[in-house]
């Protein structure tokens, strides 16, 4: 399972890395592409930056059963504050360029499984894939709702949700 | 090794096609020990990628029938008859040889034509073409200084010879249509131009050249072409020359590898009394996006290894680290 995560997370970091390398997040002084995966996090990183995909995984379901698959809810949040001086007048571009970023990243919709566990990392002779990202608002976001009560500089953040389906890697021979 | 990757997993399937020899009989081969595993947008040649398609079917008519023998008529052998298969399937990207091969026979380039010239259905008289000049490539035509004032970028344009009255199959590289008897093409000089597969939209126009978006599919202007502009492209009910290409079909593997489908000949061919040419394939009502419907009947080849007559071949690459059986 923890294989399925790291090689969904490790497609999707290194494609952003060939797609947009100056989306970067320094963490601790040291810059890595601007996506990481939540739960991998020290806690003590609990302020969600904007500019900064962040993935978390969710639910998992059985999607068949003779050969076990499993279906894992994954959702990728992340926010636009605009760059333009702190105005915020950009703020929705920034946030179309994540979004077209995060379907670029998230295309194709599939990926070798890794056991990343090791070094190299070990081909598990099956796939990981998933569906293409609904995006959405974050819940309980008040972006809009400010909008449209004035032109505020509010931060626009965005909720996209996929589900990633991989094989159980178990061994027969 | 695990079982897991012994189970292909895809969603979304790839077309690509490529030119028959009419003359000679000659197919497009797809060797999976030479095209394993190719990037899907960029085919190996001579395959011409068609885009993603939906609905594929592929449909088996052989038959193995029983031999019965002696008083209880058991089955002591069996034969296998009616060698026969279909593909079916819809574009959804349009272009020249996605009509062409949904509407089965002579696919018509629109060929720019004068003011004054009589209507016709596929286009009327057409202005002079300008000849292209020597060391023209697929992806660039020399027509030489002040020739190419006639063009823009955005233009498309239509590549290949004068027809000079000959009989059969008409068309650099690829065959286009079946002349019988010049009197039935009007003598047209044009005639060639406008059934050609070279055609192709000009993304840069020079002093001297066009520079091509797209290589031309017969490859480079061969000596005595012509170029014209071309308008739009038609096809129709009717004719009589029947498409004939090598197809290519690869499921996008996601999961367990990849498996491909090779057709060395597809024949346009009908599946029912009434079908639909194309369909609206509903996005948001009113909305939706046109399909272009086509449907193939597959002709047998033979197989230089074991001289087998075959119609199609089914290849698959298992996934890296996944068991064999």
């Amino acid at each position: 399972m923890q294989a399925a995560k790291d090689s969904f997370f490790m497609a999707l970091r290194d494609r952003l890395m060939a797609l947009n390398p100056a989306r970067t997040v320094n963490l601790d002084g040291v810059s890595v592409p601007g996506i990481l995966v939540r739960e991998n996090m020290e806690a003590r990183c609990n302020e969600a930056l904007a500019g900064v995909f962040y993935v978390d995984f969710g639910e998992l379901l059985i999607a068949e059963s003779s050969r076990p698959m499993l279906g894992m809810d994954c959702r990728v949040w992340y926010a636009s504050e605009g760059t333009v001086g702190g105005s915020g007048v950009d703020r929705g571009r920034v946030l179309a360029e994540m979004d077209e970023e995060l379907m670029r990243i998230c295309t194709p919709a599939h990926t070798q499984m890794l056991d990343y566990s090791e070094s190299p990392a070990r081909d598990l002779g099956a796939g990981v894939f998933w569906t293409a990202p609904e995006l959405g608002n974050a819940p309980g976001d008040e972006a809009v709702a400010k909008q449209q009560r004035g032109a505020s500089g509010a931060r626009l953040a965005r909720y996209a949700q996929l589900r990633v389906y991989f094989f159980l890697p178990e061994v027969d021979v | 090794m695990t079982r897991a990757g012994l189970r292909p997993v895809s969603r979304q399937t790839r077309a690509y096609f490529a030119p028959v020899d009419r003359v000679n009989g000659v197919t497009a081969v797809f060797d999976p020990s030479k095209n394993s595993g190719f990037p899907l947008d960029a085919p190996p040649a001579p395959w011409i990628d068609l885009g993603w398609i939906e609905n594929f079917q592929r449909t088996s008519t052989s038959q193995i029938e029983g031999l019965g023998a002696g008083s209880a008529g058991a089955v002591m052998a069996q034969v296998r008859r009616g060698l026969g298969t279909r593909v079916e399937f819809e574009f959804r990207d349009w272009g020249k040889l996605q009509m062409a091969l949904a509407g089965g026979a002579e696919h018509m380039n629109v060929l720019a034509t004068d003011a004054n010239a009589a209507p016709e259905g596929s286009g009327g008289a057409a202005v002079s073409a300008i000849p292209v000049l020597e060391g023209s490539t697929a992806e660039e035509l020399i027509l030489g200084v002040g020739a190419t004032v006639g063009f823009q970028t955005g233009d498309l344009v239509a590549c290949d010879m004068d027809y000079l009255q000959q009989v059969g199959y008409v068309g650099t590289g690829t065959a286009g249509a079946y002349v019988k008897n010049p009197a039935d093409v009007r003598q047209d000089a044009h005639y060639v131009r406008r059934v050609t597969f070279n055609v192709g939209r000009v993304a840069q126009v020079t002093a001297t050249s066009l520079v091509l978006a797209q290589a031309l599919a017969g490859g480079a202007p061969v000596a005595g072409a012509s170029v014209q502009k071309v308008i739009a492209f038609v096809d129709r009910e009717g004719g009589t020359f029947l498409q004939h290409w090598s197809g290519l079909f690869v499921m996008e593997e996601e999961s367990g590898g990849r498996v491909c489908f090779y057709y060395p000949i597809l024949s346009p061919t009908t599946v029912k009394p009434e079908w639909q040419r194309e369909s609206l394939v509903p996005i948001q009502k009113p909305i939706g996006e046109m399909a272009l419907q086509a449907a193939f009947t597959a002709l047998p080849t033979v197989d230089g290894n074991d001289g087998a007559v075959v119609l199609c071949y089914r290849s698959y690459f298992p996934a890296g680290g996944a068991g064999v059986y």
